[in-house]
């Protein structure tokens, strides 16, 4: 079931708040002891937050699609009383005084806040194999990860925990574990939703965006998310438009971009077949599929990497003579970070102008990218290299490759499941778009998704 | 090539694992130092300080 359908159940009387949310709380009490997939739960408060959004129904305050419905947070965003660590052992104990932005607005819209997801230490790599609170395991195999920083996010939708669980995306921590897990990831453009309350990474690179079963939901959360707040300089003053796309929209008048090199230069042959069923689905419902150069996203990624571990390193200089409460995978991104100069991050932000004008002239031959998510389904838990076709790579590097530069443009991006390996492990294909453009990107991936109709229940659900 | 370990201790720093740090800031320094040597003067980085206006009621 999806928001949309458990929205249409509940106003035909057909279910309850209270008892979506207690189906979801014992879906989380049987799978979560296998998953690892929630850090902090909240019954209490859900249940209190159930009974009102049933009572406010009765009496016609219907307050949209996610008045009533079950979702989550990851632990990256602050909740008021609730403790909030960001996967870290700094912060085990930190319980907030006040509520992110994305948690105001998901309590506005009625959602039922059933808990908090388990991530990557301090949202800082791609495993979700926490040293302080144990690895997130993959719904369609435990020995697997579920891609990270959003690993209890992309876990807790795809084992149908909750509808919905939000995340956050520096390199590509929304639609990396959305591809491994098999359901759908929305990096919103840069300032498209307030980082008001989320315990930051990247001043820069930082994104909030939903992780859920269908691309309509996504586009329901976007919604009910994005929008101004002064507290957060860099959001967008204008709010966003309707962004839901038809149940099977059309495609016709659209180029789709296909590109013609780096994308698929290394990526694993069944990756790539499923991108282009995407692509042909793409062409069915009407769209142009046009070839498109791209330009050195090697170069793109490097200056991305420059800025992440700088601006990261910033943010946890104080922290650092504390080794031991950090894992060893972030202790040395933060000590690489420490060692850039002042002189190499501003050199980078200033390639980074240049990046973006350079891509820029991209949408003069198409209206959006179509790319692979990542090179491979998801690695083995504790790998730290994957076989891509002949070559051995880095997990983390590997993972990110296809989605970092998207970070460093700002742009809008979605992940959508397209396929899956012959191990039956879930792959991604990845949507791109112009700045603010995240209805077009919507309607391309929800055209995507109505015509492959993929079966996504995983075993571990 | 940096002496990335008399940097640190330049810095007041240390490095825990040299062997997991020290190569990976070598394969940054080696993509990403040739890439700023062609950024031309007159590019700024994208970060804007705004100052804060004078509140309406004192103006």
């Amino acid at each position: 079931m999806t928001i949309l359908q458990a929205a249409a159940a509940l106003r035909a009387g057909k279910t309850t708040s209270r008892k979506l949310t207690e189906e979801a709380f014992a879906r989380i009490r049987a799978l979560n002891p296998r998953l690892n997939a929630f850090l902090t739960l909240m019954e209490e408060t859900a249940a209190v937050q159930a009974a009102r959004a049933d009572d406010e129904l009765s009496i016609g305050i219907d307050r949209g699609p996610l008045h009533g419905i079950p979702v989550a947070v990851k632990d990256v965003f602050e909740t008021h009383g609730i403790r909030t660590t960001c996967g870290s052992k700094l912060f085990a104990s930190y319980v907030p005084e006040r509520d992110a932005a994305v948690v105001e607005k998901l309590h506005a819209a009625g959602a039922v806040l059933t808990g908090k997801t388990s991530m990557h230490e301090l949202a800082f790599g791609i495993t979700s194999n926490n040293p302080h609170f144990g690895p997130v395991r993959n719904p369609w195999n435990p020995e697997h990860i579920p891609g990270g920083s959003s690993g209890g996010s992309g876990a807790a939708v795809a084992s149908r925990m909750v509808f919905m669980a939000m995340g956050s995306d520096t390199g590509g921590s929304i639609r990396v574990p959305a591809a491994y897990c098999g359901c759908v990831g929305l990096k919103p453009t840069f300032g498209r939703v307030s980082r008001y309350g989320v315990m930051p990474l990247d001043f820069t690179l930082d994104h909030m965006g939903p992780l859920t079963r269908s691309v309509r939901d996504a586009a329901v959360v976007l919604e009910a998310i994005a929008g101004p707040d002064p507290r957060d300089e860099t959001c967008a003053a204008e709010p966003p438009g309707p962004c839901v796309p038809e149940e099977n929209p059309s495609l016709e008048g659209l180029r789709v971009g296909w590109p013609e090199n780096y994308y698929f230069d290394r990526v694993a042959p069944e990756m790539e077949q499923a991108a282009r069923q995407a692509a042909e689905a793409c062409g069915r419902a009407g769209a142009e599929i046009v070839p498109v150069r791209m330009p050195d996203l090697n170069a793109y990624n490097l200056v991305a990497r420059v800025i992440v571990q700088s601006e990261a390193a910033a943010l946890m200089e104080r922290y650092l003579d504390r080794r031991e409460l950090f894992g060893a995978d972030v202790l040395a991104l933060l000590e690489q970070g420490r060692l850039l100069s002042a002189t190499d991050y501003l050199n980078a932000q200033r390639l980074r102008r240049m990046m973006q004008r350079e891509f820029h002239g991209i949408w003069n031959h198409c209206d959006c990218l179509l790319t692979p998510c990542t090179p491979t389904g998801a690695p083995r838990l504790g790998a730290t290299t994957i076989a891509v076709g002949p070559e051995e790579e880095d997990v983390r590097l590997a993972s990110t490759r296809l989605v970092r530069a998207v970070n460093l443009l700002g742009l809008p991006a979605l992940s959508a499941p397209c396929g899956f390996t012959a191990q039956r492990l879930p792959l991604g294909i990845q949507i791109i778009g112009q700045a603010f453009e995240e209805a077009l990107v919507l309607r391309v991936g929800q055209a995507i998704e109505h015509r492959l109709q993929l079966k996504l229940k995983p075993p571990v659900a | 090539m940096k002496d990335w370990k008399a940097l640190a201790a330049a810095l007041g720093a240390t490095i825990t694992e040299p062997e997991r740090v020290i190569p990976v800031l070598e394969s940054l320094e080696a993509g990403f130092r040739p890439l700023t040597k062609n950024i031309p003067h007159d590019v700024e980085p994208p970060l804007t300080f705004r100052p804060f206006r004078k509140p309406e009621a004192d103006q």
